[in-house]
């Protein structure tokens, strides 16, 4: 979709970006990250012409990028910087509208497109349509200014920094939007970022720059497993380990677990536990519950008079989460296993920090 | 103001136009009945200004009870100016140091009015305006004090007042316009050539620190250089005195404040909101169309103001090179030391420049683009 070919640019003499080569697939959601300077916003400035190559080119859908207008080639293009950059003489809807404005779209067709893309990036349009951007925090500011970028449906989008300016609680909010938004669009998202963690938690792709060169490319998970050198050892962080649990599922360390169910005759029960210390418990729909100890004295009647059940969603992980989330989990309820639930909460298995210790 | 009503004189009796006159006490010239009215007036108001609350119906009240005074105390004078020029037709009526010092502090109190109205009630706001001007034009229409001296200057003068009229504001309006042609695309210039923007500032700034009255002196010869080289500026009517130079003087005075203001309200835009106009595919005239000129609007406007009040006040002194307009009856007034002509002019283009002053104002405030604070100085 995106072709960077040998890409240099010089501002006078010093050199912002070095020779580099990139391919962006189409739907594929790649950062670009690196210390401050390293030519990444250069390069984004390149993909639509705000900036002009010294040498190299650019192609986009096999079409050498030169060659079209820059006017047009923007308009196909949807643009998120960090400052935002809203009009601030205009409304939210208005705001949005520029692009499909001046592409000479119907009327209505417009304001349709404004209502959805309100919708999408979570603003209620009846509320936010008419707010002019100085009545808008930071967070809904840049809902907007994505809306805005996404207005006239471009394939391409680029994202300078989006979320840099914003503080970490509606930070996270915003990727967690934009992790949605792009599950449903598959645009072809180049995003820049100096943040490890966002890059982590959003990236297809993560190309890691310093000094105007790509020093490593590859998969989030590539990238904390297989550090080229020390620079890129350093830039993940000493807590790398730790950075991949948060990219792995709990499902890929999710093992079999016994469990009975409320009803079961206790003696059963004691059986089931054998020569372990617990067992879980499930309900009628097979919803974990609780979990029965193996030391009993001469139990009788049924395990739901024995079993442990209070705030029993401090016990539960779902196959989807991270095992980063898993662990901490485990850390704040001080335990060492967690019963793991699939999509509709029922009972899956169970994790472990043994297995997690072990297998990683 | 009401020192200025009792103990000095109100007016000027004199025997004729130039001689100088004795002085005339409100109290000794105006019948019983009046001063008692005045004085009853007075006494409302004053009770009012000391109570403490003043909303905006007592505020409009007590407007109208010195609008009252006022209107009154004109009529009085104009009575007296007719008695007076009906016993000798050569005898003057004047206004004097009484008169002036009670206008004093009528537009005083008037002003302060105004300015504690709450800033949207623009509809509080003119009927105030209205009332402080009311009383004069009243006597426009009644007529009654035709024989008092500045009145009958201006009787006398009346198609020359008119015409006068017209020229300052033909002058003042015609260069204030062209300033505001030339002015904004050279503010736009300036900004996009930032290098440049420094020379035509410096240029612009010495223009500005010339007098008036050198200005329009320099400006005669090459003029009328220009004029005796080429026949055609000569048959247009171009030359070293009257209106060309003067038009070129108050156009040169006039943009400063115009380029200024274009060039601060364009780079008072935030640089991102100028990128993402940009990176989303908007040409360079559509982003000055539609983001930088709207955005820089009150600023812009400001600036406009700004120069045609001070461009009235200027065209006053264009008058020195023939240019015409009020400034004519001033300088003649000053010659012949008739007071009363040169208040006749003198007052005028104040109010010409205080009038333009608001409008403008009111006009920046329809012009500013909604959801942005309007901070405009
Ligand atoms: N217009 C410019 N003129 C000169 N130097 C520039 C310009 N824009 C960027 N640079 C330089 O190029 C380098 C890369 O900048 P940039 O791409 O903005 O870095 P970042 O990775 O922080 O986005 C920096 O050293 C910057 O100082
Ligand atoms: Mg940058």
């Amino acid at each position: 979709m995106i072709q960077i070919k040998n890409l240099t640019k010089n501002y006078n003499d010093y050199a912002a970006v070095k020779d580099i080569s990139l391919d962006i697939k189409k739907g594929e959601l790649c950062v670009m990250i690196g210390p401050s300077g390293c030519g990444k916003s250069t390069t984004l400035k390149v993909l639509n012409r705000l900036e002009t190559p010294t040498e190299g080119s650019v192609f986009i859908n096999g079409e050498d990028i030169s060659n079209i207008d820059p006017v047009i080639l923007r308009r196909g293009i949807g643009y998120v910087i960090q400052n935002v950059g809203l009009f601030p003489h205009m409304t939210a809807s208005e705001n949005i509208a520029t692009v499909p404005q001046l592409l000479k779209w119907d009327k209505n067709k417009i304001g349709e497109r404004v209502e959805y893309l309100l919708n999408l990036v979570g603003l209620e349009p009846f509320e936010y349509s008419k707010k002019y951007p100085a009545e808008l925090s930071g967070g809904e500011a840049q809902r907007v200014g994505v809306a805005r970028a996404l207005a006239a449906d471009p394939e391409v989008l680029l994202m300078d920094e989006p979320f840099g300016a914003l503080d970490p609680i509606t930070r996270s909010e915003l990727q967690r939007s934009l992790v949605k938004i792009q599950s449903e669009l598959k645009k072809t998202i180049l995003f820049v970022t100096h943040d490890i963690d966002e890059a982590i938690l959003l990236a297809d792709m993560v190309v890691l720059m310093k000094d105007g060169e790509i020093v490593q490319s590859g998969s989030p998970t590539q990238m904390l497993e297989f550090p080229v050198n020390k620079f890129v050892r350093d830039f993940v962080g000493t807590d790398r380990a730790l950075k991949r649990l948060s990219l792995t599922k709990v499902e890929t360390f999710c093992k079999p677990a016994p469990y009975v169910s409320l009803n079961t005759d206790i003696s059963n029960a004691v059986e089931m536990i054998d020569n372990g210390i617990y067992i879980w418990v499930v309900d009628e729909n097979e919803k974990p519950c609780g979990w029965l100890d193996a030391y009993m004295d001469e139990p009788t009647g049924f395990v739901k008079d024995y079993c442990t059940i209070d705030s029993f969603e401090n016990f539960t992980v779902s196959k989807k989460q991270s095992v980063k989330e898993a662990l901490n989990k485990m850390i704040k309820s001080g335990v060492n296993q967690l019963v793991v639930v699939d999509g509709d909460e029922r009972l899956l298995g169970e994790i472990s920090i043994d297995d997690i210790i072990q297998k990683s | 103001m009401i020192v200025g009503l009792f103990m000095a004189p109100l007016l000027s009796l004199k025997p004729n136009r130039l001689m100088p006159g004795d002085p005339g006490y409100l109290i000794d010239i105006a019948p019983l009945n009046d001063i008692l009215l005045v004085l009853s007036l007075l006494v409302l108001f004053l009770i009012f200004a000391n109570l403490l609350s003043w909303n905006k119906h007592l505020k409009l009240f007590m407007c109208l009870i010195l609008s009252a005074i006022f209107y009154k105390i004109i009529t009085i004078s104009g009575d007296v100016a007719l008695v007076r020029s009906e016993a000798d037709f050569l005898a003057r009526t004047a206004f004097t140091t009484g008169f002036w010092l009670f206008v004093a502090g009528y537009i005083v109190v008037m002003m302060q009015a105004f300015a504690t109205v709450i800033e949207k009630k623009y509809d509080i706001k003119l009927l105030i305006i209205l009332l402080t001007i009311a009383p004069v034009g009243l006597l426009f229409f009644n007529g009654g004090v035709g024989e008092i001296s500045i009145f009958k200057e201006l009787m006398s003068k009346q198609d020359r007042f008119l015409l006068e009229f017209k020229n300052h504001l033909l002058i003042s309006g015609s260069a204030s316009f062209s300033a505001i042609l030339i002015g904004i695309p050279l503010g736009i210039y300036s900004f996009r050539h930032q290098r440049l923007s420094e020379r035509i500032f410096g240029l612009l700034n010495i223009v500005q620190t010339i007098p008036s009255i050198a200005l329009f002196g320099f400006l005669i010869a090459p003029f009328a250089w220009l004029a005796s080289k080429s026949d055609f500026l000569d048959s247009v009517g171009f030359s070293g005195i009257g209106f060309a130079p003067a038009i070129t003087a108050l156009i040169l005075y006039g943009l400063l404040p115009i380029v200024r203001n274009t060039y601060a309200g364009i780079s008072s835009i935030d640089p991102s909101v100028v990128e993402s106009a940009k990176g989303m595919g908007m040409t360079s005239g559509q982003i000055l169309i539609k983001i930088q000129l709207p955005v820089s609007m009150p600023l812009l406007m400001n600036g406009i103001r700004v120069s045609f009040v001070q461009c009235i006040g200027n065209t006053a002194v264009a008058a020195l090179v023939g240019a015409g307009g009020f400034g004519l009856f001033i300088f003649q007034g000053l010659g012949q030391s008739a007071v009363d002509m040169v208040l006749l002019c003198a007052i005028p283009t104040i109010l010409l420049a205080v009038f333009a002053d608001t409008i403008m104002q009111f006009i920046i405030k329809l012009t500013s683009p909604k959801g942005m604070d309007y901070d405009t100085d």
